[in-house]
């Protein structure tokens, strides 16, 4: 057995259609969820033996059941008197040696493993001990098949993603109010995204929301969130080029140090010392009824996925807060917040074949937010200082 | 007010999950004493169905050409008086729509629809689609038993190459189908199409060890000739073809096989006789034979494909009016013999008939009946 270490769990994105590129992740997960109902039908576990043999004849003998030459039996079942009624399809197996309880403590034995059809008016049973079963008895039989479950609405999966921000993965992959085509009917892009984590490939990823955080001194780190209906399937061909991937080179990645926080000031904190930025959206899916069952398992994967509802929410922690929020803050104040990432800004060269950074990309990408403020706050202890803190909220059609 | 005109001349898109076609029977019911009645259609055109059908998370475009041809069908302009002698642009024009599994191309009005726009560029469209003069002379399935008219049979001799010979009609046995052997419940499974012409013999390959004995007759109603009013491709459907076996003899109408779901709950009104000579003092008598006649309101959740279209089928060939077998709950129906209980509504078997029915495709291979069974006492 072999668990595989992280550093050989790749994860790679792409735009459906399009190459992609490994992801520089610290975690990430897969899970999938499918709500189940228990296919239950009347009296599904009620054994009721109609007659013995293959229906030629309906009148019930009681029988003898003797291990040693007795002991095998073809039942018809269904009430005494008929007409016989088949298995319950409710079951997705009744496996060999499933026993069947009757009254007085005596059993029988399915003789065979069987897979409900509809038409299974005929069954094969054996007993253990000896014992007469009368006609009385023989309507009153009790056993436990395995359920057969059904899916009420679409499996779905969802991949979290902690990872580190860079100049290619942001505008690719995590864009979500992101416009394609402004000249088109509908500029929003609803793209899929197709990827690996490790050798498992998914399809049919949506993104739903993205997050992250700055903070002096420190870098900044984001998660991430998928919807997944698509297939997952094992694939080795995602390890041939992740060791000699651009994610092996020098990352240029946020850093807290130069980044920029703009429009703090107006709300009333000049020192800002955090710095919150959230965007989500609501992802629902089209899935349509087929014609012809057969030929067509295309309904599990949906033709649309939309967005909508897209919600951004900054919120800066800092020395003070916006004391005339009380005042004239009625239907929301209007808060402007703009956050501009940058890397460090510096580089340090070597020779080709000695460790040489360059982190000198500058400004990576600039998150807006002109929204509303919705919830101030001011609080201090006594280990701290006072802090302020501001959300804005921003909606997006 | 309609939406901008597109030139779409039919619906491309696919009902989403959750869609449902609902099926009612106009009939006529003649009672007689005791609770008897006897049933017959109104005419060949008694069977309704309409499919409420939803397509979800449209696009503002896919929305427009759904509205625009929906909308299209009742633009009205000046009337024309044809050579032949009608007015050629008076009429709604049904179109032609396959809804979904199970069901095949059939012609629609639709005279009721909604547009629903949640967000930019999301649209919901749910529709009402009538089903045009569907007639139940396009029903052609037989009954319990022979019918010579419409059923073949198989004489099927040796092992393990089995030979089928065919007689009386054409066979059309899709692989899957089942098929029962003469004067037996022993059923056997077709691994592979079995579809050839009367009068020819050919190999038939059937899902049974190679000793398994399998000589015999077999009834087949899987014919050329079946026929279903809604139902696509109906002979991939199979059931007990001979009529049902029972210690007193055979009867002459169909079981119906399949279980509801586990819960059921039976509100019992048992008919009686009122005096009305007084309207403060009211004496009750009992009403006569059969006077607790059940309504059974089932359901049958979370069906496979196949056995929703069985079940589909069975329903539509009773015509909403034909009486069939149905065993409710365990704890129903007389377990004396017919000689001690003669009495017709405390018989062991009780008949139904089921004038409406509904069915919606919940997800992939999950779908949901409900049923109303009306209990119709035999004679």
């Amino acid at each position: 057995m072999t668990f595989i270490p992280y550093e050989n769990v790749p994860l790679y994105l792409a735009p459906d259609g399009a190459n992609g590129e490994y992801i520089f992740a610290e975690s990430a997960s897969i899970s999938v969820n499918q709500p189940l109902n228990t296919n239950k039908q009347l009296n599904d576990n009620i054994f009721r033996i109609c007659a013995y043999g293959d229906g030629s004849n309906l009148t019930y003998s009681s029988r003898n059941f003797n291990p040693n030459t007795l002991s095998k039996a073809s039942v018809l079942l269904g009430p005494v008197g008929g007409p016989p009624q088949p298995l319950p399809t409710s079951y997705i197996k009744i496996e060999k040696d499933t026993k069947i309880t009757f009254p007085g403590g005596k059993a029988l034995y399915f003789d065979e493993t069987i897979i409900p059809n509809g038409h299974d008016y005929i069954v094969s049973v054996y007993a253990k001990d000896t014992f007469n079963l009368s006609e009385s008895e023989a309507q009153n039989g009790y056993f436990e098949g395995i359920y057969k479950y059904s899916s009420n609405s679409p499996i779905q999966g969802v991949m979290d993603v902690n990872f580190y921000i860079n100049h290619e993965n942001l505008q690719t992959f995590f864009n979500i109010p992101e416009l394609i085509n402004s000249s088109s009917l509908s500029p929003i892009n609803e793209g899929k995204i197709t990827g690996f984590l490790g050798e498992f490939c998914f399809h049919d990823a949506y993104l739903k929301s993205l997050s992250f955080s700055l903070s002096p001194n420190s870098l900044s780190q984001a998660s991430a969130s998928f919807d997944i209906y698509g297939k997952l399937k094992h694939s080795s061909t995602v390890n041939d080029s992740y060791f000699s991937s651009s994610l092996y080179r020098q990352q240029s990645i946020p850093h807290g140090s130069n980044s920029q926080i703009i429009g703090a000031s107006t709300l009333g904190i000049d020192h800002p010392i955090a710095f919150d930025y959230n965007i989500s959206v609501d992802r629902n899916a089209r899935f349509e009824c087929p014609v012809d069952v057969a030929v067509n398992d295309n309904s599990l994967t949906p033709t649309r996925v939309t967005k909508s509802n897209t919600v951004i929410s900054m919120s800066i922690e800092g020395e003070s807060l916006d004391t005339d929020l009380l005042s004239d803050g009625f239907n929301g104040k209007s808060g402007h917040l703009s956050a501009s990432l940058y890397d460090l800004n510096y580089s340090s060269f070597g020779d080709s074949t000695t460790f040489s950074e360059n982190n000198t990309n500058g400004l990576m990408h600039t998150f807006e937010c002109k929204g509303v403020i919705t919830n101030q706050s001011l609080s201090v202890d006594a280990e701290g200082h006072l802090v302020g803190s501001i959300s804005v909220q921003q909606t997006v059609n | 007010m309609d939406v901008k005109h597109s030139s779409s001349n039919s619906i491309n898109f696919r009902p989403s999950f959750g869609s449902q076609a609902s099926f009612s029977a106009d009939i006529n019911s003649f009672k007689q004493g005791h609770n008897y009645s006897q049933r017959t259609t109104k005419g060949i055109n008694s069977l309704n169905m309409i499919a409420n059908l939803n397509f979800n998370q449209l696009t503002d475009e896919e929305s427009n050409q759904l509205l625009s041809f929906l909308q299209k069908q009742f633009y009205y302009s000046p009337q024309e008086y044809s050579n032949e002698g009608f007015f050629t642009n008076k009429r709604i024009t049904p179109f032609a729509y396959q809804i979904f599994y199970p069901y095949k191309s059939l012609n629609f009005n639709c005279l009721t629809f909604n547009h629903e726009k949640e967000s930019f560029n999301i649209n919901t469209v749910t529709a009402e689609f009538k089903s045009i003069s569907p007639s139940i002379l396009d029903s052609v399935e037989s009954g319990a038993g022979m019918n010579n008219q419409i059923d073949a049979e198989l004489a099927i001799s040796g092992s393990p190459n089995r030979i089928a010979s065919v007689s009386n009609n054409n066979v059309s046995l899709p692989k899957n189908s089942y098929i029962f052997k003469s004067g037996t419940y022993k059923s056997f499974r077709v691994k592979s199409d079995f579809i050839k012409n009367k009068d020819s013999s050919s190999t038939i390959d059937l899902d049974v060890s190679a000793t398994e004995a399998t000589d015999g007759d077999y009834l087949i109603n899987q014919t050329d000739l079946r026929h279903s009013i809604f139902i696509d491709q109906p002979n991939t459907c199979s059931y007990y073809p001979y009529k049902p076996q029972t210690s007193d003899g055979e009867l002459d109408y169909r079981f119906f096989d399949y279980r509801p779901n586990e819960t059921f709950s039976l509100q019992n009104s048992p008919k009686f006789k009122q005096s009305s000579a007084s309207d403060i003092y009211q004496k009750y008598n009992k009403y006569g034979f059969n006077p607790n006649l059940s309504n059974l309101n089932l359901t049958f959740s979370a069906r496979s494909n196949v056995e929703a279209k069985n079940i589909l089928l069975f329903l539509e060939s009773h015509l909403g009016y034909k009486k069939f077998g149905f065993y409710f709950d365990y704890t129903y129906g007389s377990n004396e013999s017919n000689s001690i209980h003669s009495t017709p509504h405390r018989k062991k078997i009780s008949t139904f008939y089921c004038p409406e029915w509904s069915h919606s495709f919940i997800y992939n291979d999950n779908h949901q009946i409900s049923a109303t069974f009306l209990e119709c006492p035999s004679l």
